[in-house]
């Protein structure tokens, strides 16, 4: 204890240095809370975002993921009402949602360009919930399911066949036969995803009006929601053993842009985090050299009295301790407040690369985050100052006691 | 009973190209709780033969023995236990810790032997009223004058009872009253604990105080026999 104090009322002999040694050390926990932070949001959202566009386990024929399809349709589900019954009878599942990805040639009678069309069940705005704005008209309802044939498209697409809310269109596309179809649809929606390349070429229909398109009753996969997202890799095994005849694919394993984007960040961050702590790590440094410097003559006093040189070096040790800690826990506090302040303050961000819609900069403030980064500052700051200090605390002493 | 022995000891510094040897043979015995002074002028191997004495430095030739004890060998380790339990120092320029309070400061060997806080407080208390800064134990050195520190300084070599005191100059800061004062305290108590003291001064005043003087000069005793009969004068 007494040491301990000793070590405290240490870091009052240069107030103004400790200071700005704690200040950079509270600046560099800081900035390793709110990048960490910044980067946990991120990867919560995209994985939120992976999650609700295809479903947290997906269901296919075994080879629609492997290899090219010949034909639409060509490696599509069978049965797929059934099993959309049995799964739904899980406690563990919210909802299941069956998809047909098609394409094609869309035209307004004038004008034809390619699309790109999901057939979709109607409660996915439901399920999936906030992936895409509604520009104009309406989403799919459950209600008006025996309606003539209608599409959302993208906003893009709307802009280039001239069309709107009401107007007619249709769309084109090989059969599983290889024959030329066609439907006729009414334009009930514009929408937009926020990504221009997908805005351009977007057609969602109801996936009885694709299946009829198409001619078959096959669906191209089956996404399984999970009331609880933490049970996602659980419930995948359990698909694998109970449908060992069908392609049971993890979400993650579909979430590329997820996976692309935190291996980008975990390297652009992990860098940053190590040129902070590099920067806390010569500020403690150089505190812990000038310290020892001039207390030459004290080591000298200490060590004659028979203090042992450990003693010494561990007394130096405990006060780069404490201003790793001290600085931490300072870091900590004004990360907590940039995260609050994020929260009532909204800050917009821009739009990502190669989309259209900015989002609202939120900083996670996470305690594993909170217990790592202060105790790599700590072990850190008792390192570098007991590079710094060895030397100096093995100074001989009647040197030590002589050092002007 | 003696408790120290110097035997034949030298100690040569390089400077530059040469060898400067220091000390030369020194022979010397000190007897428990007497107070010895060294005296000599500048250069002549005083401060060298207190820290040979004090255990912070090690002849190059020659040998130490402590009550009969050889010294030769012995680790840095095992020395710096030997020193926290027997040796206490009064520097020149007090060598007070500044972040500590007088009483802390007093207390500082008492801490490293272990004793219990109220043991500390114990001794504190009645070695600060017998250096007379009974009052001031809260204070930090750089509240206190020169004399006030060195008190602090003699109450913290006293602390621990130990057998040998090192005193490297211990009134060349201080004006001539408060010197004399100081010194006096120093014999008192170290004659009350039974410590022996090896003080290191230019002050001839100092030498009333000594049951024996030592004088060296270029690195060789004066007036110090193998078999020491000590040079006695008389006391105030």
């Amino acid at each position: 204890m007494k040491w301990f104090l000793l070590a405290w009322s240490n870091l009052g002999r240069n107030r103004r240095r400790t200071l700005a040694t704690l200040l950079l050390t509270a600046i560099g926990v800081t900035g390793i809370m709110a990048t960490s932070g910044f980067a946990l949001y991120t990867y919560d959202s995209l994985r939120e975002f992976a999650m609700r566009d295809k479903g947290h386990v997906i269901l296919t024929h075994p080879a629609f993921y492997r290899e090219q399809e010949d034909y639409p349709l060509h490696y599509g589900l069978n049965n797929a009402n059934s099993l959309e019954q049995a799964l739904r009878k899980d406690r563990r599942v919210r909802n299941t949602l069956a998809t047909v990805e098609f394409s094609g040639l869309i035209t307004n009678g004038d004008k034809s360009t390619i699309f790109v069309g999901e057939g979709i069940e109607p409660e996915l705005f439901q399920v999936r919930g906030p992936s895409m704005r509604l520009d104009a008209g309406r989403l799919f309802g459950v209600a008006d399911s025996n309606a003539s044939a209608q599409a959302l498209i993208g906003k893009s697409l709307a802009s280039n066949l001239k069309v709107g809310v009401g107007d007619g269109l249709t769309l084109m596309s090989t059969t599983v036969d290889g024959a030329l179809n066609a439907i006729d649809v009414i334009v009930r929606g514009i929408v937009s995803t926020g990504v221009p390349e997908l805005d351009s070429r977007l057609v969602m229909t109801r996936i009885t009006d694709a299946q009829r398109l198409l001619n078959s009753d096959r669906i191209t996969r089956l996404g399984v929601y999970l009331n609880d997202s933490a049970q996602a890799d659980t419930f995948y095994n359990i698909l694998e053993e109970q449908y060992p005849q069908l392609g049971i694919t993890a979400w993650h394993e579909r979430a590329f842009f997820y996976t692309s984007v935190r291996n980008l960040y975990n390297r652009i961050f992990g860098v940053m985090g190590l040129v902070i702590l590099a920067m806390v790590g010569f500020a403690v440094f150089n505190t812990a050299s000038m310290s020892v410097m001039e207390r030459t003559r004290e080591i000298g006093a200490l060590a004659a009295m028979g203090t042992r040189r450990g003693e010494i070096l561990r007394l130096f040790l405990m006060e780069a301790g404490l201003i790793g800690l001290l600085g931490s826990l300072v870091g900590l506090l004004l990360s907590g407040l940039l995260s609050v302040g994020l929260m009532v303050f909204e800050v917009q961000m821009p739009p990502p690369p190669g989309q259209t819609e900015g989002y609202p900069l939120q900083v996670y403030w996470s305690s594993i985050m909170a217990v790592v980064s202060s105790a790599i500052v700590v072990v850190l700051a008792v390192f570098a100052s007991g590079v710094a200090t060895f030397r100096g605390v093995r100074k001989p002493i009647v040197e030590a006691l002589n050092y002007a | 009973m003696t408790l120290m022995t110097v035997d034949r000891v030298s100690k040569s510094y390089r400077a530059g190209e040469t060898d400067q040897t220091v000390l030369s043979g020194v022979d010397l015995s000190l007897q428990a709780g007497e107070f010895v002074g060294l005296v000599g002028p500048s250069g002549c191997g005083k401060t060298t033969l207190l820290n040979i004495c004090g255990l912070i430095d090690q002849p190059d030739r020659g040998r130490l023995y402590w009550h009969d004890r050889a010294l030769t060998g012995l680790s840095g380790a095992a020395l710096t236990d030997l020193r926290r339990r027997t040796v206490g120092f009064v520097f020149q320029e007090f060598n007070l810790i500044p972040v500590m309070s007088a009483r802390d400061n007093i207390a500082y060997p008492l801490m490293l032997l272990g004793l219990s806080r109220k043991e500390q407080a114990e001794r504190v208390a009645a070695l600060a009223n017998a250096v007379g800064i009974g009052s001031l134990l809260d204070k930090r050195p750089a509240h206190l004058s020169g004399g006030q520190r060195q008190r602090v300084a003699i109450a913290r070599a006293l602390a621990k009872r130990p057998e040998l005191i090192i005193a490297d100059e211990p009134t060349a800061s201080l004006d001539e009253e408060t010197a004399l004062t100081v010194v006096d305290l120093l014999r008192t108590l170290s004659r009350e604990f039974n410590s022996t003291v090896l003080v290191a001064t230019h002050d001839t005043r100092l030498s009333r105080w000594c049951d024996r003087l030592i004088r060296l000069h270029r690195g060789r005793l004066q007036n110090e026999n193998r078999s020491p009969a000590p040079v006695r004068e008389e006391r105030v």
